[in-house]
């Protein structure tokens, strides 16, 4: 599975665009890094990977198609505060929504998410409200939520923000698991990768001078088997 | 007194006796059903405003469908229904546009269009001096001069409305969610959101006779308010709304109070109460720790 990106040019329609144009492509697996300072655009960087936003302008292709809703196996693990803070949905119910609209059987389905539950540490939490959840406990049921459909592709926006250093070496121990065994791509938004800088296999970096409004982004890939720049 | 009223069980079914009670009862559980049943999207996706919304989107399509109905012959009643199907439609999607592409918070874009569609209607109106029309009974209802035809598309309505909610409940419920997780992992996000202002202007506009706009508003709130929904179609919601709207009923009867008021002041009055329990419930555990 392939994502591939052309010119791309990220930022809100009718605002001003975020980064000059750049090119590259993602294909094998590995953890990828997005860093730069705040409000310079990584977050709306993996938001236009995943389809969710057009691209200012530039393309973006996977498996050589324009991203498609719920045709492709990407999972996304969004900030938080984006899950509706007035939806008392049960942790069981949240995680359960990873298999998107075509799940297993309901037993196999719900066997599924109580393992993964276990695996995160929220079996306890199965019946409570998501939002009565700790800051790091939302981000492992995302997480858990994420993973159960076997994505291809993860992306992750700000994961090890809530996380204390146990919970944040847990994700990332996880996340080099799926990455390195399973050959999967894991592109993560964050600012906490002092501690993890080893099991990175690139990063994307947002740079600017002080009198520049737009950023550059800077592709610096720690192997050059597994990341290519076109 | 009002005890003699309320346990005088012969006037109560000389009341009920009547047709136009019959209807009002019929009515008045159909409505409580409908609300109940859209409340927890409604309150979930922060849309409470939108009765009271749709009561001024309204008004232009009622004036519209009068002046069609003169000019063109066509039936007054179903014009002016129709007049107001289409101006509710346009608002609502008017109002999501706007936020859109402007960036708004919802109740401003609520706001703006309902007053400009308002103020549209009240231009029309002022060029029907000398004609007496019945707006009224829109913007406040009247669950005592209801028909059957009120009650078939009431009926209509909240099976529809019932069958969307049930058989796309995990679409809605993930779209309430995380509408771009939603999106990524294949629900059906887009004809939901195709799906929503539909729904709910053809609820509203149902209701809006019975009650009027205002206590739409009230009626689609309380239920999920009192009992926070974990999906979008809650069989809690549904009974919760029922039963309340049944309680004002028949309270509305034995007090001689207008219904929908009466049905809005015994909701407010257990969102109170529940506010104080709550409140107390904290404050003891506050004083425990």
């Amino acid at each position: 599975m392939a994502l591939v990106w052309e010119n791309l040019v990220v930022g809100h329609q009718n605002r001003l665009p975020l980064n000059r144009p750049f090119s590259g492509r993602l294909e094998d697996g590995g953890i990828y890094a997005i860093m730069g300072p705040n409000g310079c655009g990584k977050s709306t960087l993996l938001k236009t990977w995943l389809g969710l936003l057009p691209p200012w302008s530039g393309h973006v292709r996977v498996n050589g198609a324009a991203p498609a809703e719920g045709t492709l196996p990407l999972a996304y693990v969004p900030q938080s505060q984006q899950v509706n803070k007035y939806f008392q949905i049960s942790v069981q119910d949240f995680v359960l929504q990873g298999f998107g609209r075509h799940p297993p059987a309901k037993a196999e389905a719900l066997q599924k998410v109580r393992t993964a539950l276990v695996q995160w540490e929220l079996s306890a939490d199965a019946e409570r409200s998501f939002h009565l959840l700790s800051g790091g406990q939302k981000t492992r049921a995302m997480v858990a939520r994420a993973i159960l459909s076997n994505p291809k592709m993860i992306f992750l926006d700000e994961p090890l923000a809530n996380l204390d250093a146990c919970c944040q070496q847990q994700l990332m121990d996880t996340l080099h698991v799926l990455a390195h065994q399973n050959n999967i791509c894991v592109v993560m938004v964050d600012h906490h990768f002092e501690a993890y800088e080893k099991l990175l296999s690139a990063r994307f970096l947002f740079e600017r001078s002080h009198n520049e409004e737009i950023c550059t982004v800077r592709f610096e890939p720690k192997d050059d088997t597994c990341c290519k720049k076109n | 007194m009002l005890q003699e009223k309320l346990i005088d069980f012969s006037l109560w079914q000389s009341f009920f006796d009547a047709e136009f009670a019959q209807m009002a009862l019929l009515c008045t559980v159909l409505v409580g059903a409908l609300c109940g049943l859209l409340s927890p999207t409604i309150v979930l996706k922060q849309r409470a405003y939108i009765g009271d919304t749709l009561a001024h989107l309204v008004f232009p399509g009622l004036v519209a469908g009068y002046f069609a109905a003169a000019a063109f012959g066509l039936p007054l009643w179903g014009a002016m229904m129709l007049g107001a199907v289409v101006t509710g439609l346009v608002g609502s999607f008017a109002v999501e546009r706007l936020e859109r592409i402007l960036n708004l918070p919802p109740d401003s874009a609520a706001v703006l269009t309902l007053t400009g569609f308002f103020a549209a209607g009240v231009v029309a109106v002022s060029r029907l001096r000398g004609t007496r029309l019945d707006l009224e009974r829109f913007l406040f209802g009247d669950v005592l001069n209801l028909t059957n035809l009120d009650a078939i598309l009431l009926c209509v309505v909240l099976v529809v409305v019932g069958a969307l909610l049930f058989l796309l409940r995990k679409d809605w419920d993930a779209w309430l969610s995380d509408a771009e997780f939603a999106r990524l992992m294949g629900f059906r996000v887009a004809l939901i959101e195709k799906l929503f202002p539909v729904v709910v202007t053809a609820a509203v506009l149902t209701g809006l006779v019975a009650v009027g706009g205002l206590m739409m508003s009230a009626l689609l709130t309380v239920p999920a308010a009192l009992l926070p929904p974990k999906s979008a179609f809650s069989l809690r919601t549904l009974l919760f709304s029922t039963i309340l709207a049944l309680i004002g009923l028949f309270a509305a009867f034995a007090l001689d109070w207008p219904v929908g008021s009466t049905i809005v002041l015994v909701g407010f009055v257990l969102v109170l109460a529940k506010a104080i329990v709550v409140s107390l419930a904290q404050r003891s555990t506050a004083a425990k720790d």
